[in-house]
């Protein structure tokens, strides 16, 4: 690949990620962050937590995602009698016409490449297990049998802050393997007022397909393409470790509040979302902005604070600020700052 | 490509920043530094009363200006080697190229080029492509200005506080004496009474020397009245200061040492012709009996010795032979006589002598009896030289304590330290002050007078107003003073209203200052109000003062302590940390829900002892 191909290669993921964005928000208003970061975790293969009050547009948002793209969309609402087999699927005895019986794999709703897991916290920890194999290694195992997914495969997960009563609070390991999480913000006056008169006329609007299932495999492989000097890899892990409160680089914040700090896939997450933040900047290497952009999506759900933190009412996005704040970009700046 | 360029851009700026993290440390010692010269030159001014007597404002700015010069110029000299050698910046082109991307705003894209360059991806070339379209072409040093430090500002505005601070003490007190602002109005008065008081001194010894009797005339005694007189109207002159007046009085006591110098020398050159006289005349049986008056310092006895020696010489009462030795011996004597004072003893020898060789007995016998004249003479003189040379010592010893009373620093005391001292000295008598919290105190209302009545005798704290003090808002907390119209409101003037209470014309409590007074009521005589134990409620009660015949509330003193039962805290406070612990230890293992972690936040918080 030459100079001016990967300059074009460029502009086409510019593109494509443009028209994804512009047709989106023909059916969702507002929320373009929102938008912007679930296009983000599905260009670096990963999966996003959507959180937010009931009536946002979440489960909306991933509808119109599926219909832009013309991928298979499931959507599983999460309740507290869920089970694992209804997820992933189950062996059903079939019988042939010789009356042999065998057994035969009734595909789940997993089976899709964008699965909405709506209210992803009434299920059972056990029913959330379910999504801890498809979610990480993208395939399934059922009876002894591994069952690869189809790729793309993205979960979009969605929970309700509010109500506390009968949910099951996400297991870490969960948590882990969401790339980004995305709090839903509510809409302005503005905003609101055109949601009420686009969806209460007679004309409900209609996005079309702008992108297909190769685009995106495509534009997977150039966001895995770009560089990143090692001066800013060092930033972003410094950033992570700096949210562990017995590390040598963790702040004040951290150490008063936070209990566990972010896992290495809390790395990953920030470098992959840094290329795609570099990619739709017109650049071809990750920047230290670029890794600041997508701090607070890829680790505020990877900070569990203690006891303190979440009786004061500590917000992990406060700590992420702090943080930010705290960390210089190069090390010899720590060294004179010290 | 631009790989040479964007070096050759790095070092530039590595270059830049060197030289301006250098300034920038240097200026910062420099702010700091000034911080310190006028931390040093506050101190300098505050403690200016108590610099060494007779120098004023101007030559104390003069030599603060020298000091302070000095030690920025000390200072300085040792930033620029600390910035020199210890600048915090290292050589590092990232550094630089960081420094680059920050500046111009182009997010890390020359210190990725800079760092992936080696590679060999089509994205790594696409970078470098980048990089040098948007390096700049030259580095401009407005693209990293030397800023100065935070601080500087800081530094200038004392640095001209420093400067208005010595000009405006130069220009308003040139030759004040070296104090503070009002301690300088004080010391003026203070100065003049002082001086006035010296000099009166001096004027009164003067005129006692010149009236005291005895062998000097008052003109012999001129040299040193007069100059106690000088001296005494120097130090009347308005406007002298402490400092000329010492300079005054140390010349006029130079001048005295001289007066008495000059007379010592005349009268040890007198008492060595003396010695030599009476050796000489010693020397001859004829006239060894003069010679030991002589030798005695005893000059009338001596003189009635000679003149009995010249009625025997005019009666030819002596032998030739005598006549003959008395001669020598006069001749030889003569020899030894080269004071002024006894020139004319010399004179009279020398004709006895001659008389007594040319055998003339009444002319010699006349010439013996000038001669005896003459040393009762200088009997006198001798006298008037001794009391010369006391009245010289003794105007000197005054000029001495002169000089120690002006020099005598009247220590500037504000108008809260002479209260201080008056109270203290008021209460002295009292034994120690008791502090009592005002907020502690419960005045009575009505009821009949403890004990003691009459104004206090203390002048008012606002104006030192001594008239009808039981008006005066130093005793009465609720009436203006009749001159300067204040009203008291310090804590102070309230320790003095409930301790001077057998003077006030409130009632008394039991405990208060009665015991022993004519009307005196019952309750203990500690003053700290302990006469009767307090219930141990800590309830807030109000005491009534027993008296036979009469009753009245009164004023009573809650103090509150703990219960002689109670039990230490300490405990309590052990088993509440212990119990907190363990409870957010658990709290963090198991699954409490958020909305009743703040109760449980609540309740820790709640039965924590304070």
């Amino acid at each position: 690949m030459s100079q001016a191909s990967v300059e074009e290669t460029v502009n086409r993921f510019r593109q494509v990620f443009g028209r994804l964005q512009s047709e989106m928000s023909q059916m969702i208003v507002g929320q373009s962050g929102i938008i912007r970061g679930v296009l983000t975790a599905l260009l670096a293969n990963g999966n996003v937590l959507l959180e937010g009050v009931p009536g946002l547009g979440k489960t909306q948002l991933v509808k119109t995602l599926a219909e832009v793209i013309d991928i298979d969309f499931s959507r599983i609402q999460f309740t507290p009698d869920l089970m694992p087999a209804d997820i992933i699927g189950t062996n059903m005895v079939l019988e042939t016409q010789s009356g042999q019986r065998t057994f035969s794999f009734q595909q789940g709703p997993i089976f899709a490449n964008i699965v909405l897991a709506d209210e992803i916290n009434r299920a059972t920890p056990k029913t959330q297990s379910a999504l801890l194999e498809a979610m990480q290694e993208h395939r399934v195992t059922v009876g002894g049998t591994t069952y690869p997914l189809d790729a793309p495969f993205l979960v979009l997960a969605t929970q309700n802050p509010l109500e506390m009563e009968g949910t099951y609070p996400l297991p870490e390991a969960q948590v882990d393997r969401f790339m980004l999480k995305l709090n839903v913000p509510f809409p302005d006056l503005d905003e609101l007022t055109l949601i009420s008169s686009r969806t209460t006329g007679e004309n409900w609007p209609e996005v079309r397909q702008v992108a297909n299932k190769t685009d995106i495999l495509d534009m997977r492989d150039v966001v895995k393409a770009v560089p990143i000097a090692p001066h800013v890899e060092r930033y972003a892990a410094r950033l992570v470790l700096a949210t562990h409160p017995d590390k040598p680089q963790s702040v004040n914040e951290t150490r008063r509040y936070v209990r566990y700090g972010c896992s290495p896939r809390g790395l990953q997450s920030l470098v992959l979302a840094g290329k795609v933040s570099a990619l739709l900047d017109q650049r071809f290497a990750v920047s230290c902005d670029d890794i600041r952009r997508v701090t607070h999506p890829a680790l505020r759900h990877r900070l569990i604070l203690n006891f303190e933190g979440e009786a004061e009412g500590i917000h992990p996005d406060h700590i992420l600020d702090k943080i930010l704040d705290a960390v210089p970009e190069t090390e010899q700046a720590v060294a004179s700052s010290r | 490509m631009g790989a040479t360029h964007l070096d050759r851009l790095v070092d530039q700026m590595t270059r830049r920043i060197r030289r301006v993290a250098a300034w920038q440390a240097f200026l910062a010692w420099i702010t700091w530094s000034v911080v310190v010269v006028y931390l040093l030159l506050l101190a300098a001014v505050w403690a200016y009363p108590y610099w060494p007597s007779g120098s004023t404002y101007l030559e104390g700015i003069a030599t603060l200006c020298v000091v302070c010069a000095m030690l920025l110029l000390a200072v300085s000299a040792m930033a620029a080697a600390a910035a020199h050698r210890n600048h915090p910046v290292s050589d590092d082109p990232l550094l630089a190229a960081c420094e680059l991307d920050q500046r111009l705003g182009l997010h890390d894209r020359l210190a990725s080029a800079l760092q992936l360059r080696g590679q060999s991806s089509p994205f790594v070339h696409a970078l470098l492509a980048d990089a040098q379209r948007h390096q700049p072409d030259e580095l401009g040093e407005r693209l990293y200005p030397l800023t100065p430090p935070a601080v500087a500002s800081l530094g200038g505005v004392l640095a001209l506080a420093s400067l208005l601070l010595l000009g405006a003490l130069a220009i308003a007190m040139p030759g004040a004496p070296a104090q503070t602002l009002q301690a300088t109005l004080v010391a003026d008065e203070k100065t003049r009474q002082t001086l006035e008081a010296v000099a009166q001194q001096l004027k009164k010894l003067a005129d006692r020397i010149a009236a005291q009797p005895g062998s000097a005339t008052r003109l012999q005694k001129e040299p040193i009245t007069g100059e106690l007189r000088k001296v005494a109207q120097t130090l009347q002159r308005r406007g002298t200061t402490r400092k000329q007046a010492t300079q005054r009085v140390s010349q006029g006591r130079r001048k005295l040492e001289g007066v008495e110098r000059t007379n010592a020398e005349k009268r040890r050159r007198l008492a060595q012709d003396l010695a030599a006289l009476a050796k000489e005349l010693g020397k001859d049986r004829l006239t060894q009996e003069v010679a030991g008056k002589l030798a005695r310092g005893k000059l009338k006895q001596a003189s009635q010795g000679l003149a009995h020696l010249a009625r025997r010489i005019t009666q030819q009462r002596l032998l030739p032979a005598e006549k003959k030795r008395l001669r020598k011996r006069l001749e030889s004597t003569k020899k030894q006589l080269r004071s002024k004072s006894t020139k004319d003893l010399a004179d009279q020898m020398q004709q006895a002598a001659a008389a007594l060789g040319g055998a003339r007995n009444r002319e010699a016998g006349q010439a013996m009896a000038q001669l005896a004249k003459k040393l009762q003479q200088l009997q006198q003189l001798v006298n008037r030289q001794d009391q010369l040379g006391r009245l010289a010592r003794e105007a000197q010893v005054q000029l001495d304590w002169a000089k120690v009373k002006i020099n005598e620093r009247d220590k500037y005391t504000s108008r809260r330290q002479s209260q201080d001292r008056k109270y203290r000295d008021q209460n002295r008598d009292r034994g120690k002050p008791v502090r009592i919290n005002p907020n502690q105190v419960r005045l009575g209302s009505g009821g009949q007078q403890g004990r003691g009545s009459g104004p206090s005798k203390g002048p008012c704290i606002g104006c030192q107003f001594k008239g009808s003090c039981a008006e005066c808002p130093c005793r009465t907390a609720d009436k203006d003073c009749p001159k300067c119209k204040k009203k008291c409101s310090c804590p102070r003037c309230w320790i003095n209203l409930s301790l001077d209470r057998k003077s006030s014309s409130r009632s008394r409590g039991p405990g208060s200052l009665s015991m022993g007074q004519p009307k005196a009521g019952h309750g203990s005589s500690k003053r700290s109000g302990e006469g009767k134990r307090l219930s141990s409620k800590r309830n807030p009660a109000q005491l009534k003062a027993h008296r036979i015949g009469q009753e009245g509330q009164s004023q009573i003193m809650l103090i509150k302590g703990t219960n002689d039962k109670a039990q230490s805290g300490l405990e309590y406070r052990n088993m509440i940390e212990k119990f907190r612990k363990a409870a957010e230890e658990r709290i963090v293992k198991e699954k409490v829900p958020l909305g009743r972690r703040e109760y449980i936040k609540q309740y820790f918080q709640r039965i924590k002892p304070k």
